[in-house]
């Protein structure tokens, strides 16, 4: 039990970096990007992170049987499929509603397309939309967010319900619904955590693996690293009365 | 698989995405009647820099944690009802929602009384009519968006858990599975509809055709088309565009990702669901770029 342990604590740690790092890759708008002042999606870091992940964690929890790798591809593809839908979504409010192209600011070549984006900005703002730089960059952001909750779910789910093997398939057909319910708010609450950390260090708004925050990742997924594994401890005691 | 059981499942499955859209819907709506999330900052920063206005400043906080709180409030007072009074379910949903609505409705008054009042150093006047002809719209917007979210919780986890349940459902409890939809719609209006209220309907006096540049802060639009702007209006505009490509969002990845699950349980390979999800994936990226090409070229450079 005690080797399950340290590996679980491991693996909600591993998982908190890499919901870090999904979130330096998704276009962040925040509040600016919602009056069409700044590139990305008009919402908070924390606020899509959770969004997509949750998504993400929902698939997860349908295939809680399947071998781990299983649940984490598909729970990182469920994940891209609700921001690939969103973010088209947003730009055809930004262009059909409000009638401006997307384009990027930190850069003037879009690194994806390698058009350029000068001509298309407004002056006075940061950009506007979600260009396919953005869009290519939110795709990987919110699958690699997606297999980091998965990695904090499959080691809780498994932990709780007694199982102490971590990745193999589970022969059960009937979920441990308490253990669920567990597994499912101590995902939602890594993703809160990290994200808002990262979020702090992007300052809100970011675009893509181009921008000039992104160099940071290194020190914050340091950081994010130990806060998850702050939170695992906590987490798996919690889960060992279940 | 026999014919009533495939036909069965089909009929969740399109009650399920139904149900999504109107969530998604009506969350936007939601927000945009009461000025909540992104937005609002400006509805903040408005009487700093002069301008007074009589729109409803509810921001409790953002969206997704909003939506969330009050699904898995309905969502608990829902499983009490009905497995520990043992009402049948829709009654329960039925009280449970208007009970959690009343918790919402205090939440609402209390926020924009308290951000009102803040500003009255700036000399913005709390116009009460204003609050007492908005609340009951917040709270019937609310009232939709957290029963679809509790109905689809419930239909989800009762298919997750019936002899159906290998093929669709989440073998989630309702108030946990409330809490992520309820999250999930949240992102998802704060996302999409809030650019419609923020880009075009707070600023409705910068032209179409650019975004706002930061000098413009604050200087939102406060004359209606007759009298003075409420969230009446507000609502009346962005229903139209805002609401509906929001819920279309909603229930689009609920349709999206329900479609996998399902061919991947029918089938029995978990690879249809892998190879079905990147397929939708690059289709939709191939969309999104030719939207942005056809934008482009329409709307030609800033001029």
């Amino acid at each position: 039990m005690l080797t399950s342990m340290i590996m679980a604590l491991v693996l909600i740690a591993i998982s908190g970096v890499l919901i870090c790092i999904g979130v330096f890759l998704l276009p962040i708008g925040g509040a600016p990007a919602a009056m069409g002042t700044a590139t990305g999606v008009a919402t908070g870091a924390e606020m899509m992170a959770a969004g997509s992940g949750l998504t993400g964690l929902l698939m997860a929890c349908a295939l809680y049987n399947e071998p781990a790798w299983v649940v984490m591809v598909n729970a990182g593809i469920s994940s891209s499929i609700m921001m690939t839908v969103l973010m088209i979504s947003a730009n055809v409010i930004y262009m059909l509603g409000r009638g401006i192209p997307p384009a990027l600011a930190t850069v003037e070549i879009d690194p994806v397309t390698k058009e350029n984006n000068k001509p298309f900005i407004t002056p006075g703002t940061v950009g506007h939309g979600v260009p396919t730089g953005g869009y290519v960059s939110g795709i990987f952001g919110s699958f690699v967010g997606g297999v980091g909750g998965a990695l904090t779910f499959i080691p809780m789910y498994r932990f709780s319900s007694g199982i102490f093997d971590l990745l193999g398939s589970l022969p059960q057909t009937r979920p441990d619904l308490s253990a669920i319910s567990l597994a499912c708010i101590a995902a939602l609450g890594i993703y809160f955590i990290n994200a808002n950390i990262a979020a702090y260090s992007i300052k809100g708004v970011i675009e893509g693996w181009w921008d000039p925050k992104f160099k940071q990742i290194g020190r914050v997924a340091t950081v994010c690293f130990i806060a998850s594994f702050l939170f695992g401890i906590m987490v798996l005691l919690a889960s060992v009365p279940l | 698989m026999e014919q009533l059981a495939l036909l069965l499942l089909l009929g969740i499955f399109a009650f399920v995405v139904a149900l999504v859209t109107i969530a998604g819907w009506f969350e936007d709506l939601e927000s945009d009647i009461g000025s909540q999330s992104n937005p609002n900052s400006q509805v903040q920063l408005a009487p700093q820099v002069g301008v007074f206005h009589r729109i409803f400043n509810k921001a409790i906080s953002g969206e997704p944690v909003s939506h969330g709180l009050y699904a898995v409030t309905a969502g608990t007072i829902f499983t009490t009802l009905w497995q520990g009074f043992h009402l049948t379910p829709i009654m329960a949903i039925a009280i449970a929602c208007g009970l959690t609505t009343v918790f919402h409705m205090s939440f609402a008054t209390t926020a924009h009384v308290g951000r009102i009042t803040s500003q009255n150093a700036f000399g913005q006047p709390l116009f009460l009519d204003v609050v007492l002809t908005h609340l009951p719209l917040i709270a019937s917007h609310g009232f939709i968006v957290t029963t679809a979210v509790i109905t689809l919780s419930y239909v989800m986890y009762q298919t997750g858990l019936s002899q159906l349940g290998s093929y669709l459902g989440y073998p989630i409890p309702v108030p946990v599975m409330a809490l992520i939809l309820g999250i999930i719609a949240g992102s998802i209006g704060s996302s999409t509809g809030d650019e419609h209220y923020g880009c075009e309907r707070e600023f409705q006096k910068i032209p179409f055709g650019e975004g706002v540049p930061l000098k413009h802060y604050g200087n939102i639009v406060v004359k209606a088309e007759l009298g003075y702007r409420s969230n009446i209006d507000i609502v009346w505009f962005c229903a139209k565009f805002g609401g509906p490509v929001s819920g279309f969002c909603y229930g689009l990845i609920v349709l999206f990702d329900n479609f996998r699950l399902f061919l991947g349980n029918l089938y029995n390979m978990i690879a249809v669901n892998m190879v079905v999800g990147v397929v939708i994936i690059l289709i939709l990226t191939y969309i999104n770029r030719r939207f942005e090409v056809w934008t482009r070229r329409k709307y030609g450079p800033y001029t």
